[in-house]
C-alpha cells in the first residue's frame, strides 16, 4: 500500500531523551551561540506532465512529445532543461522549457521534445526528467527540486492500409460531423460529410464511433486492402427513462 | 380554515385521563425524554388539536391528509421545511400504480390487483423477494383505487404508460404533468415533474380544510406510557418555540425515510458513513426523525433486508460530477429555488470512459463504466485509512483537458463547486495536493495519483485494462490542466422503516398495534418498491383508517 508521499522525505522525530533517574538534574553548560545560519530556503517542489504523445506511432519513426514542468510556487521556468530517458536510463531526447505557460495552465512551462520510436512493436515506456536548478546567480531566483514523469506509447507497423468510415444518422441518413471514430487504437473525427479516413496497418480491428446524442456504435472490421465502413447511429435513449427517480 | 382547533383549554384534564383509561394505561408518564409529565399535560399542554396530524407534508402525508379529510376528519400537517412537498416535489413524478387503472385501460393494458400482488411477491426479483406479503396484498388491493383518487383530486398525468419496471410484469408507470406555476416548483428542469403530484394534492387538501404548518419540526411523539397506551399527539418546535399538537384520531409518521441520517442508515448498512450524500438534498432531508420518534415510543423496524437487496437505486452513481449532490436524474440548475444551497450543478458525464475514478488514496478501485452494486461495493471498500475502517471515503473523477473538450464541459462555477468538490491543477501531482474536502480524511499522495494515471495510460496503449477490466480503455489522461471532481456514490431510497399492519398502523416491538400511530411513505418498512406508488397507497390507507377508526387497534 502506498502511504502519503509527503511523509517519505520527513525524518522520523528523535525520541525524547530519558532523564537518568539517579543523576541529579544539573544545569547544562550554556552552549556557545552558534553562528547565524545562512538563509537557505528549501527548493521549490516541481512536478511534471507529458502530453501530445501520438499512440500508436510507427516503429522506427520520429515523433514529438510535450514535456511540461510546474513549480509549486508558480515560478517562471523558461529556458530550463528537460530530458527524456528510455527504460535503460539512456537519454533519448532533450528540450528547453518555453517562454510562456502552456495554454490553459497557470504556470506550466513546456518543451517539445523530439523522439524516435524504437523498431520493436509494443508498448514503450519513457521517463521525462527535470533535474532541478540551483538558486539563480543573482540570488533572486529560488532553487527548484527535480521531478519526473513516466509516459507510454505504442509502436506499430506502418499504416499502409486505408479505412474510410462514414457516419450517418440512422433515421434520416444525414451525415454526422465531428463524430469520433476509432479503428483499433487509431482515431479520427468525421468531417462535414460524415467521413473519417484512417490509415492503419493490415489487420482485424474493433470499430467504434461516438457522437453526443447518439447511441455509440461498436463493430469489427478486417483490413486487408482499402475498406469502406458505414455506421448508422441511432438517437440516444433518454437516460432518465431508464433510471427515473420516482 | 381548518377544523383543527387552536386553543390550549381545549382538552381538559379529565378528558385526557379518560382517554388514558380507555387505553388501559394511566397517563402518568410520557415516553420521550424532555416531554412533560402526564400531570403537566392536564390543563394547557396542547397548543393545537386536530383529528389527524401528519408529521411531514410530502407525498405520503398529502395523500393521507386528503384521504382523512374525505372521511370527515380534521387534518393538521406539520412540515419542517419551508414548503410542502418533500422529495416528491423534486422527483420525476413517476407514479407506479396499476391493478386495472383507467390509464391502463386507456392504453390497452390488462391488469388486476391479483397481478400486482403476484408481481410484488416474486421470489425471482430482488425488489420483491423480501416483501412482507401482507402489506403487498393491501397495496395491490388499493392500487387502482389510489390512482383514481389522484385523478379525483386534480393530479394530471402525461398521456402515456411505461414499463414494465421493477418487479412489475405489466406497464404500470406514468408520469405527472409538471405544475404550471413556476414559483411553486423547487426546480424547473423538464424531467422534475413531481411538482404536479404534490401541488395538486396540496391544493385539494387545503380546499378540503387541511391546515399546514411549515417550518414546524416534530420533536417527539407523545404516548400515554413509555411503550404502552395510545399516541396522543406530538411535540414540535417552530422558531425556537414549542408547539404541542394533539391528535384525536391519529398521528401519521410521513417523514420521508432515513437515508440522510448517518447513524440510522448504518443500522442497515454499516458501510454508509458520512461521506455519502443523498438524492433530494439539500431541498429535503430523509432525516429519520419519524422512525426515531416512533421507536422511542416502542415502534419496531421491519423488512430491513429490503434496504440491501442490491437492486434498484438505493445507491447510485453520481452522474453530475464536481458538485456535492449530483444524483443521476436530479440536476440543480442555477434557476432552482435552492441553488444558493446546492452551489453547483455538476458536469454531466456522458461517457465514463472520459474519466478515471480514484479513491482518496489516488488509486482506481473498479471499472469506471460499471454502475451496478459491485461498483458501489468497490467504492465503499476500505481504502487503507487505519483511522476510518468503514466507508470508502470520497471518490474523485480525474480527467484532463481533452476530456473536457470531448464532453463539451465548462468546468467553472456554477457548473462546479471549487469549495471542496472540484479542483484543477497544471499537473497531476499538484491536483492530488489540491484536494481538500471535509470527507477526505487523508491527503491524496501525489505520487500515487501520478502512478495510477501512468498505469492507466499504458492500458490505453494496450487496449486492455489489466486491473479492472474496463472494456477497451480509450483515452489517456495527459493534457493539462487536470481536474478532480467529486464523484462519490450518492444514496437514495429508504427501503425499510417502521413496521405497520395493512392499515398502516405502526406495530411495536412486541407485535402489538400502537393505537393512534400510523406510518406511510419511505419511513414505512415492508417492501422494496422504489418511488411514489407505495407512499401514495399507504398514505391514503392511513388517512382513511384514522378518520374511520380513530387509530384503534
Amino acid at each position: 500500500m502506498v502511504r502519503d508521499g509527503s511523509a517519505v522525505t520527513d525524518q522520523p522525530p528523535e525520541p525524547p531523551a530519558l532523564p537518568t533517574p539517579s543523576a541529579p538534574r544539573t544545569r547544562a553548560p550554556e552552549p556557545q551561540a552558534p553562528p547565524e545560519p545562512r538563509e537557505e530556503p528549501a527548493p521549490h517542489p516541481t512536478s511534471m506532465a507529458v502530453w501530445g504523445v501520438p499512440s500508436p506511432v510507427v516503429a522506427g519513426r520520429p515523433f514529438t512529445a510535450t514535456v511540461g514542468v510546474k513549480c509549486a510556487a508558480g515560478c517562471r521556468l523558461s529556458g530550463m532543461a528537460v530530458v527524456v530517458r528510455d527504460a535503460a536510463g539512456t537519454i533519448v531526447g532533450r528540450g528547453r522549457l518555453g517562454e510562456a505557460p502552456s495554454p490553459g495552465t497557470r504556470a506550466l512551462y513546456a518543451a517539445e521534445v523530439a523522439l524516435v520510436a524504437p523498431e520493436a512493436e509494443g508498448v514503450q515506456r519513457r521517463t521525462a526528467t527535470f533535474a532541478g536548478s540551483a538558486s539563480g546567480g543573482d540570488g533572486a531566483e529560488a532553487a527548484h527540486a527535480g521531478s519526473s514523469s513516466t509516459f507510454s506509447f505504442r509502436t506499430a507497423g506502418p499504416p499502409d492500409r486505408r479505412v474510410a468510415v462514414t457516419v450517418r444518422e440512422q433515421e434520416a441518413g444525414a451525415p454526422i460531423a465531428r463524430a469520433e471514430v476509432r479503428v483499433g487504437l487509431y482515431r479520427a473525427a468525421t468531417d462535414a460529410g460524415g467521413l473519417a479516413v484512417l490509415d492503419v496497418p493490415a489487420g482485424e480491428y474493433d470499430v467504434w464511433a461516438r457522437k453526443a446524442g447518439y447511441e455509440p456504435h461498436a463493430g469489427r472490421v478486417v483490413v486487408a486492402g482499402e475498406v469502406a465502413y458505414r455506421i448508422d447511429l441511432a438517437p440516444a435513449a433518454d437516460a432518465d427513462d431508464d433510471q427515473m427517480w420516482m | 380554515m381548518a377544523r383543527s382547533t387552536r386553543t390550549k383549554a381545549d382538552i381538559s384534564r379529565r378528558r385526557f385521563l379518560k382517554q388514558g383509561a380507555t387505553a388501559g394505561v394511566g397517563a402518568t408518564a410520557l415516553a420521550t425524554v424532555g416531554a412533560p409529565s402526564g400531570e403537566a399535560l392536564a390543563q394547557d399542554f396542547w397548543d393545537l388539536r386536530a383529528d389527524f396530524v401528519t408529521i411531514g407534508a410530502g407525498t405520503a402525508g398529502l395523500a393521507a391528509a386528503v384521504s382523512a379529510l374525505d372521511h370527515g376528519a380534521s387534518v393538521l400537517m406539520i412540515e419542517e421545511n419551508v414548503d410542502i412537498g418533500g422529495h416528491g416535489l423534486c422527483s420525476g413524478g413517476q407514479v407506479h400504480l396499476g391493478g386495472g387503472t383507467s390509464n391502463q385501460r386507456k392504453h390497452g393494458v390488462e391488469d388486476t390487483a391479483d397481478q400486482v400482488f403476484i408481481d410484488w411477491i416474486r421470489h425471482d426479483h430482488m425488489q420483491s423477494r423480501y416483501s412482507d406479503r401482507d402489506l403487498v396484498r393491501a397495496f395491490a388491493d388499493e392500487n387502482a383505487a389510489t390512482f383514481e383518487f389522484l385523478i379525483e383530486n386534480g393530479v394530471e398525468f402525461q398521456d402515456h404508460l411505461t414499463g414494465p419496471t421493477q418487479a412489475s410484469r405489466v406497464r404500470r408507470q406514468q408520469r405527472t404533468v409538471q405544475w404550471p406555476v413556476a414559483a411553486e416548483r423547487v426546480t424547473h428542469h423538464p424531467t422534475r415533474v413531481g411538482s404536479g403530484l404534490v401541488r395538486a394534492l396540496e391544493k385539494s387538501a387545503r380546499a378540503k380544510g387541511a391546515e399546514v404548518l411549515l417550518r414546524h419540526k416534530m420533536t417527539s411523539i407523545v404516548r400515554e406510557g413509555p411503550s404502552a397506551g395510545r399516541v396522543l399527539g406530538i411535540t414540535a418546535t417552530h422558531d425556537g418555540r414549542t408547539v404541542n399538537i394533539a391528535a384525536n384520531k391519529g398521528v401519521l409518521v410521513a417523514t420521508g425515510g432515513s437515508t440522510s441520517n448517518v447513524t440510522l442508515r448504518r443500522t442497515f448498512d454499516p458501510r454508509l458513513t458520512e461521506e455519502y450524500q443523498v438524492a433530494g438534498e439539500p431541498w429535503s432531508r430523509q432525516s429519520g426523525d419519524g422512525e426515531l420518534a416512533a421507536m422511542a415510543v416502542g415502534a419496531s423496524l421491519w423488512g430491513t433486508a429490503n434496504q440491501t437487496v442490491e437492486e434498484g437505486i438505493a445507491i447510485s452513481k453520481t452522474r453530475h460530477i464536481g458538485c456535492q449532490w449530483g444524483y443521476n436524474s436530479l440536476i440543480w440548475q442555477p434557476d432552482a429555488r435552492i441553488f444558493d444551497l446546492a452551489r453547483a450543478s455538476g458536469l454531466t458525464v456522458a461517457d465514463w470512459h472520459d474519466v478515471i475514478l480514484v479513491n482518496q488514496t489516488g488509486r482506481r478501485f473498479w471499472n469506471e463504466v460499471d454502475s451496478r452494486y459491485d461498483f458501489f461495493a468497490a467504492a465503499m471498500a476500505w481504502n487503507g485509512d487505519e483511522s476510518k475502517l468503514n466507508g470508502g471515503g470520497p471518490i474523485w473523477a480525474v480527467f484532463d483537458q481533452d476530456a473536457v473538450e470531448r464532453e463539451d464541459w465548462d468546468p467553472r462555477p456554477p457548473n462546479v463547486d471549487p469549495e471542496g468538490y472540484f479542483f484543477t491543477a497544471d499537473t497531476l501531482a499538484q491536483l492530488a495536493g489540491a484536494i481538500a474536502n471535509p470527507y477526505q480524511t487523508k491527503a491524496m499522495p501525489p505520487a500515487a495519483l501520478e502512478e495510477t494515471v501512468a498505469r492507466y495510460n499504458t492500458f490505453v496503449d494496450l487496449g486492455v485494462d489489466e486491473d479492472f477490466d474496463k472494456p477497451t480503455p480509450r483515452y489517456k489522461i495527459e493534457r493539462p490542466p487536470f481536474y478532480a471532481a467529486w464523484s462519490t456514490p450518492i444514496l437514495h431510497d429508504s427501503l425499510t422503516g417502521l413496521r405497520t399492519n395493512t392499515k398502516a398502523q405502526v406495530i411495536d416491538t412486541r407485535g402489538q398495534v400502537i393505537p393512534g400511530l400510523y406510518c406511510a411513505g419511505e419511513s414505512q418498512g415492508g417492501f422494496a418498491q422504489h418511488g411514489l406508488g407505495r407512499c401514495l397507497v399507504f398514505g391514503r390507507i392511513a388517512g382513511r383508517d384514522a378518520a374511520r377508526n380513530g387509530g384503534v387497534a
